[in-house]
């Protein structure tokens, strides 16, 4: 195993390393003429600063506490159809964020005049709620299902089920509120397409503007470096909640919490209307709609969202071809300084997109590398920066939970490394594969900010064509495209809904 | 080899695990065609010391001959497990569920390049061996516990081991079906002639299995 310890040390550092210079190049950029630029920041930049640390916090803490309720309704009472709910309100991730407030924003907008109500920070705070709430759900799903059954049974031999949440439950959870918390406060942080619709502003949107509008790289890397600082500190954070332990699933069932009849109808009342709320969106879309601008969306939208197609399923194929050999090198521990590639690979994920833009541009807009940056080959860059970590992370899970005797057999039996993965792991794991795959493909498809900075021209894809139609497009058109927009995201998620619910069964 | 020559040979082993140490300067020899069934308290290094035999392990000091060849020395491993001459029985059976029971049993066969018919006729025989006529083509999940017990002992035979490694291989099963399984188990060692080093904790197994016991102790 020798060579295979260095093959994945040198490949897992050359490819992590290779991925995270554009991230390098912010800073070199930012000091390399450090002395000779002006690096005060105007007043009011540190009140975008705080705008943004505000509308985090607000969504961070909102997101995990209905995150929490809504888990342990949906995922450990006897409410019918719970896990069902769970997966309906997906859809409100899945619709890319500007579509959300979008769509918000044109009911508010037909109501007559309330518009200014739902504009600004409040608007963002509810629309970047409903985002991240999946986040949190999934998260608490996954830890809910790591309870021991018998840690519960035996506090409820002394105390109610109150009790029982309040003593042991709830304090178990607490990984996964810390991690829930700090993901959504970062994926807040540097999401800037909300902000934008809804015309609240903030931090990562004035970077954006910087670089993309006054092309100032100067002042626009000097005000990426507080949130790359932040990016820095919460990675730490997040990778130490986010073990692979705790992302196993576990065979024992765990206890439901037993509701009457009268709560049970009043609690599951209450969480269809949650359920109802977040598909209000895609139902608002598709009442603005009439079959002639429908038409016209198509005629407009399908070469950009064949783009989006192309790069999503190519980004995603190869973050599951590079996640596997990485995961396996991790969960082997054959590479040297895991954790800390880990780590980067997770600063990739969490950064914002636009600053990861503007890294991408710096470092390979270069006379050397127009192969790359002249072609859509940049965008599947940029997201093999930002969702390797995910691939990677899914498909480690996944290995870890197979007995390394599986793999032991092989060895007896002769098989070379590669014929262990290739022959047993992959065909034993294909399920989770086929989940890194769409999960990779579900953000690469709703990617708008980076893609935004770096796609060449000709190469505009289906979130870019409608964040520009937003501004100044017809609004029934713009609800067509947006609508084509999520029914390729929904259809895929739909058909894994199925697969999981039958990998469940059998 | 004839039988009563050492096949196994384990000098001086020394290892620690997550701050415990499971065996210090620990030896034992192992004649051909014995049954050393192995005994001792959980955790006591039982699976472990299969595990260095199998070459899944290296200690951290010490020496082990298989066949008067040296195979392991300290932390380096000399002989490569599969080309040990041995196989091993899991205690989770470890049976690959996507691959048919002939293709988990045709594995090592295809990857040490044999050709087809040559497969397809170990493959027919070792069923046979194992009673499992006619189940080639049944996936591994339709199978019963003892079925798939049989599975994997047919596995671990196939290439003809002189040494077969099992660790607790009938711990999930019922009374009847172990009874059933220990007498073939016993008739087949004795028709191919194999060592076998067998780990269990089951007074009855242990009296039917061994011609010789080896209780390891807590250091």
């Amino acid at each position: 195993m020798n060579w295979l310890r260095w093959w994945g040390g040198f490949s897992s550092w050359a490819i992590i390393g290779g991925l995270s210079l554009p991230i390098l190049m912010i800073f070199y950029d930012l000091f390399h003429d450090f002395f000779t630029v002006d690096h005060l920041m105007p007043m009011g930049v540190w009140r975008l600063l705080l705008n943004s640390l505000a509308l985090s916090l607000g969504v961070a803490l909102l997101s995990s506490f209905f995150g929490l309720l809504l888990g342990l309704l949906w995922f450990k009472s006897n409410i019918a159809l719970g896990w069902l709910m769970g997966r309906i309100v997906w859809v409100s991730f899945l619709i890319p964020p500007y579509i959300l407030a979008f769509s918000w924003l044109l009911l508010f907008r037909q109501e007559g005049g309330l518009e200014v109500l739902f504009s600004g920070f409040w608007g963002t705070l509810f629309i970047l709620f409903w985002v991240y709430l999946p986040i949190s759900l999934l998260l608490i799903e996954r830890f809910l299902s790591q309870i021991d059954p018998d840690l519960e049974s035996s506090a409820l031999l002394i105390t109610n089920w109150w009790g029982v949440l309040y003593r042991v439950t709830i304090p178990l959870l607490l990984p996964a509120l810390k991690v829930s918390f700090w993901l959504i406060f970062m994926l807040t942080f540097g999401e800037i397409t909300v902000a934008n619709v809804l015309r609240y502003p903030v931090f990562a949107m004035e970077s954006f503007t910087q670089f993309s509008a006054f092309y100032d790289t100067q002042m626009a890397t000097l005000m990426a470096l507080p949130i790359m600082m932040v990016a820095l500190l919460l990675q730490w954070q997040i990778r130490k909640g986010l073990t692979v332990r705790w992302l196993r699933w576990r065979a024992v069932p765990s206890l439901s919490i037993k509701f009457g009849l009268l709560t049970r109808w009043l609690l599951g009342g209450f969480s269809w209307m949650v359920v109802l709320l977040s598909l209000f969106p895609l139902f608002n879309l598709v009442s603005l709609i009439d079959v002639g601008s429908f038409f016209e969306a198509l005629d407009r939208g399908t070469w950009a969202l064949f783009l989006s197609f192309r790069d999503a399923i190519l980004g995603s194929t190869l973050v599951v071809l590079w996640g596997v050999i990485l995961a396996y090198l991790f969960y082997k521990e054959l590479v040297w300084g895991a954790n800390f590639l880990k780590g980067v690979l997770l600063l990739g994920f969490i950064l914002p997109s636009s600053i990861m833009g503007m890294g991408l541009i710096l470092f390979w807009n270069q006379p050397w590398s127009m192969m790359i940056y002249g072609g859509f080959w940049i965008i599947i860059l940029g997201y093999l920066g930002k969702y390797l970590f995910l691939g990677t992370q899914i498909i480690e899970m996944g290995l870890s939970q197979s007995p390394s005797s599986l793999e032991e057999a092989a060895i007896l039996s002769g098989a070379s490394w590669w014929q262990t993965l290739c022959r047993i792991l992959i065909p034993l794991h294909w399920r989770t594969l086929f989940l890194a795959w769409l999960v990779g493909f579900l953000f690469m498809m709703r990617e708008s900010s980076m893609t935004m900075l770096v796609h060449p021209a000709g190469e505009e894809t289906l979130p870019v064509y409608i964040l520009t139609q937003m501004a100044n497009g017809d609004p029934k058109v713009t609800a067509s495209l947006s609508l084509l927009m999520v029914l390729g995201v929904i259809v895929p998620f739909v058909v894994y809904l199925f697969y999981e619910r039958r990998g469940r069964s059998d | 080899m004839s039988e009563g020559d050492v096949v196994i040979e384990l000098k001086s082993i020394s290892l620690k695990r997550l701050e415990k140490r499971l065996f210090d300067r620990f030896s034992l020899t192992v004649a051909s065609g014995e049954r050393l069934v192995l005994v001792g308290a959980s955790g006591v290094g039982k699976s472990t010391l299969l595990r260095l035999i199998a070459g899944l392990m290296v200690p951290d000091r010490g020496e082990i001959y298989i066949d008067g060849v040296l195979v392991t020395k300290d932390q380096e491993l000399l002989i490569e497990p599969h080309k040990r001459m041995l196989n091993m029985v899991f205690q989770d059976l470890a049976l690959w569920s996507h691959l048919s029971v002939a293709k988990n049993i045709a594995f090592a066969l295809e990857i040490a390049k044999y050709p087809k018919e040559e497969i397809l006729r170990r493959v027919k025989n070792t069923l046979a061996m194992v009673g499992l006529e006619g189940y080639e083509d049944r996936a591994i999940d339709t199978l019963s516990g003892g079925e798939q017990q049989r599975v994997a002992l047919a596995r671990a035979l196939v290439s003809e081991p002189k040494i077969l490694l099992m660790d607790e291989p009938l711990s999930h099963l019922d009374r009847s079906h172990r009874e059933r399984l220990i007498q073939e188990i016993i008739i087949l060692q004795e028709q191919l002639g194999f060592t076998l080093i067998y780990v269990t904790h089951d007074a009855h197994e242990i009296e039917k299995v061994a011609t010789r016991l080896v209780t390891l102790s807590p250091i």
